[in-house]
Formats: structure tokens, C-alpha cells, sequence
């Protein structure tokens, strides 16, 4: 157990080694017609760095992480929905049959008391 | 339209990157140039780490356009190299899921070469073998085959905490994770990178 312990952390050094090694090999730069051709997809895209809005950046950075709790909301509601019996079939029949003046669009989910 | 390099100012490691940044944002495309050829070598060595030789140019081209079109969120422009590594680590990343999920990489078996130098190398060795096993190709080929078996999360941390040696915290800031997912992910992929490299050792071991 110890040998192999052995063996494997020498491979590892091995491995660190070769490739910080292979890291190191090669030119140190592009050249200038390879930046001309980035210059010039960045031309063709047409989007300029200026106009990214304060609002995108948020959202980038910060928001898209309140998606899990979006989705843990969305559940929720489903099983809310789910066990106060809401039937949105009946409740639209409800609304052709009986008189649509009084008719409220909260009154499906029983807060219509709680808005009066 | 092409750049004319004699119309831009000589770059140098002394330009203020916030004022180039600053004119880029106010339209001026061209001044983009001067951070492309001071950045240049040190996005291509990052790059160079992770991604192979024939994708190299693409993931590095990527790089620049994506830092182009997210100029305007740099807030810190004066810690702009530090901005640029993180898209740069962030692309190749991306540069890896999006090759995984398209399968392009080939399920290579690695040859008998190779296993035998797997079980060369793990012995004990002088410091002339150590250099003459490193200098093989073998070795990057086995690293190589060991890494397309992780996923891309677990090989980015892997390159960055374990083969680069840096620090959680540093790694952290590159894939913008936080800093316990990095330790966690860079312990997982250490014991699976073990696993399959002594998994293969028992396998040439059984097969001989």
C-alpha cells in the first residue's frame, strides 16, 4: 500500500513536471495579421463594449444566481395551487355562465377578501 | 477595413490600460490593439496549458473578442490583466464543455509505449531516467489521456490547483467559483486522476 503510495506520488511529480514542461514550449506571441483578423471579427460582430448596460452586468454577475430560488418558487406555487384545488376550467366556465361584471381575476386564488 | 499598426501608439508594458479601455468603450475600436499586443504573449501562455495545439488559435482569438465585448464591465481597469486571465481560464473551460458535449473527444486507448512507461516512470528512478522519462512524449500522451476522462470541471481545477500549483483562492478567482467548490472539486479530481492512472497500472500489470 505504502509502495504504491510511493509509486503513484512519483508519477505525480512526473506529471507537474511535464506539464509545466509542455506550458513552456513554443512561440511567445501571434502576429500582427492574427490580431488584424481578431480586429476584424470584432468589427463584424458590430458590438460595442460601450453600449453593455449597467442592468446586464448585474445580471451576468449576480442575478442568473437566483435562478435556483426562482426555481424553488415556482414549485411551491405548483404544489400551493395544487392542494387549494384551483381548476382554471371550472373557474373560466364560472366566468361564461355567471355575471362577468362582479367576476374579479383574483378571485381563483381567494384573495379577492383580502384586496377589499 | 484593416489596422494600421504605424497609426497606433508603440505599445509597452507602460500604457495605462484604464485610458485604452476608456477609448475603446468611447468607440474606438483600433485602441483595442494596444491591450491585444501587451496581453497577447501572457493570454497564450495561459491558454497554451490547457487547450491542444490545433484549437489554440480559435480559444485565444475567442478570448479577445469575448474580453472586447465585456470591456465595458471591467470595473477594476487597472487590474485589467487579472480580468483578462479569468475570461481567458473561463474560454478554455467552455472551450472543454462544449468539446465534451459535441464528444470529439476520442476514447483513445493508450498503447503498450505508453503503459510501459507509466510503469517505468512510477518506479524509483536517478535524476538522469527523471529527465530522459520526462523528455518522452509518452508522458504528455498518458496526462492527456488521463485528463479527457475527467469532466471539464473537474480538469480545469485539476490544471490550475494541482498541475500549475496555485491557490484555491487564485483558482477561485480565474473560474469565478467560490473557494470551497474549488477545494472540493480539486480534492475529487485528484482521488479520480489516482484512480484511473492505478487502475491502468493494475490493468498493464494483469495484462503482462
Amino acid at each position: 500500500m505504502t509502495h504504491d503510495r510511493k509509486r503513484y506520488a512519483t508519477l505525480e511529480r512526473v506529471f507537474r513536471d511535464v506539464y509545466r514542461k509542455s506550458g513552456e514550449q513554443g512561440a511567445g506571441a501571434m502576429g500582427p495579421a492574427w490580431r488584424a483578423d481578431v480586429l476584424r471579427r470584432i468589427r463584424k460582430s458590430e458590438s460595442n463594449p460601450g453600449e453593455f448596460s449597467a442592468l446586464m452586468w448585474l445580471f451576468q454577475r449576480y442575478l442568473w444566481r437566483l435562478a435556483p430560488v426562482a426555481g424553488v418558487f415556482v414549485v411551491l406555487i405548483g404544489v400551493w395551487i395544487f392542494q387549494s384545488g384551483l381548476s382554471p376550467d371550472v373557474e373560466i366556465a364560472a366566468l361564461a355562465m355567471d355575471n362577468p361584471v362582479s367576476y374579479s381575476l383574483i378571485q381563483p386564488f381567494g384573495l379577492e377578501g383580502m384586496v377589499r | 477595413m484593416t489596422v494600421n499598426p504605424a497609426k497606433l501608439e508603440k505599445p509597452s508594458a507602460t500604457i495605462d490600460d484604464a485610458a485604452v479601455i476608456d477609448r475603446v468603450v468611447a468607440g474606438d475600436t483600433n485602441a483595442f490593439e494596444l491591450l491585444m499586443i501587451k496581453y497577447e504573449a501572457a493570454v497564450l501562455n495561459r491558454v497554451r496549458r490547457h487547450i491542444p495545439d490545433e484549437a489554440r488559435q480559435d480559444v485565444l482569438q475567442d478570448v479577445f473578442i469575448r474580453a472586447y465585448r465585456s470591456l465595458g464591465t471591467c470595473r477594476n481597469k487597472d487590474g485589467f490583466g487579472a480580468w483578462l486571465a479569468s475570461i481567458a481560464v473561463r474560454t478554455c473551460y467552455d472551450f472543454w464543455r462544449k468539446r465534451y458535449r459535441c464528444k470529439e473527444t476520442a476514447a483513445s486507448t493508450l498503447t503498450t509505449m505508453q503503459k510501459d512507461w507509466l510503469d517505468e516512470a512510477s518506479a524509483r528512478q536517478g535524476r538522469e531516467d527523471y529527465q530522459r522519462r520526462l523528455a518522452g512524449k509518452e508522458a504528455r500522451e498518458v496526462l492527456d489521456w488521463a485528463l479527457s476522462r475527467l469532466s471539464p470541471e473537474d480538469r480545469m481545477v485539476l490544471e490550475l490547483v494541482h498541475l500549475q500549483e496555485m491557490t484555491a483562492k487564485e483558482a477561485a478567482q480565474l473560474l469565478d467559483w467560490s473557494i470551497v467548490n474549488v477545494k472540493v472539486r480539486a480534492h475529487r479530481s485528484r482521488k479520480k486522476l489516482r484512480e484511473l492512472i492505478e487502475g491502468l497500472m493494475d490493468e498493464h500489470r494483469r495484462d503482462r
